[in-house]
């Protein structure tokens, strides 16, 4: 295999591990926002109700 | 009497927030479309939106490839893994030549995320035409000698065309209205430019993706005529 193809293909095999780690942690990041959001316009809600 | 159930106007009326995911596709398709409105304030989660746009375009170019090369099994999986590799290894050599560029002559407000953004949905939409074109690409690859190869790589060019398009599109609705295009405009052609030109060179050193070597495969040599 030419050094060069092997290089590139670490390379990206690298860069796609990153992406899911960023994935995973913005995911996770955005449903703890999406829970806390969800919990505050219940209480707001209660709030208001009669 | 303290109230344990929740009321019925409280049931009905409670905000739900759309998840991350289907959030990140809503927004993808609504930067990719052709209306002509902005984008609806910046996307929120762009890091999801990248990955995932990533993600899904590695996933559409390794079928693709599959497709390109249907003599052997061993082919077709070497493709599959092949394509991907030459096109993010060249993203990879191209994008942070792009980034300097935004950041020394780009406009003001030119941002890092928008340029990303941009690019991913690029090679996103670029591979989903791709991936569409493969049925027919590997039908006529496997039945004909004398069209499969002219489909093959009219495919290949009409998705690089609509990569640039949909480059600039997704720019264009990203960026500050106040900013003039031309300005925003050369980082992406540079990228679009430098990544063709790695991966000239990238697909001259390894085995041909398609079934015989075209001439952009044989990298800037044989396009100058040298040996």
């Amino acid at each position: 295999v030419n050094p060069l193809i092997a290089l590139s293909g670490l390379g990206t095999a690298a860069f796609l591990c990153v992406i899911l780690l960023i994935l995973r942690h913005a995911l996770r990041r955005a449903e703890m926002e999406r829970v806390e959001a969800v919990l505050k316009a219940d209480e707001q809600a209660w709030d208001r109700a009669p | 009497m303290l109230q344990t159930t929740m009321p019925d106007s409280v049931s009905h009326d409670v905000f739900q927030p759309v998840p991350p995911l289907q959030a990140a596709a809503r927004t993808a398709f609504r930067l990719l479309a052709p209306s002509a409105e902005s984008s609806g304030g910046a996307p929120k989660n762009r890091a999801i939106l990248i990955s995932l746009a990533l993600l899904a375009a590695a996933v559409c170019f390794g079928l693709w490839g599959m497709s390109l090369n249907t003599t052997s099994t061993h082919a077709a999986l070497e493709n599959l893994v092949k394509v991907p590799v030459l096109i993010f290894a060249s993203g990879l050599a191209s994008v942070p030549f792009a980034l300097v560029l935004l950041k020394l002559f780009g406009p003001s407000s030119g941002r890092v995320s928008n340029l990303l953004v941009a690019y991913a949905l690029a090679l996103l939409g670029g591979s989903a035409v791709l991936l569409v074109a493969s049925p027919l690409v590997g039908i006529y690859q496997h039945s004909t000698s004398s069209l499969g190869m002219g489909i093959a790589v009219a495919t290949a060019v009409l998705g690089v065309i609509t990569m640039g398009l949909l480059f600039v599109r997704v720019l264009r609705k990203l960026s500050d209205t106040s900013v003039s295009l031309f300005k925003s405009l050369p980082p992406a052609i540079v990228l679009m430019v430098v990544q063709l030109a790695v991966l000239a060179q990238l697909s001259s050193v390894t085995t041909p993706v398609f079934n015989t070597r075209t001439s952009f495969g044989h990298g800037i040599d044989s396009n100058r005529g040298e040996p």
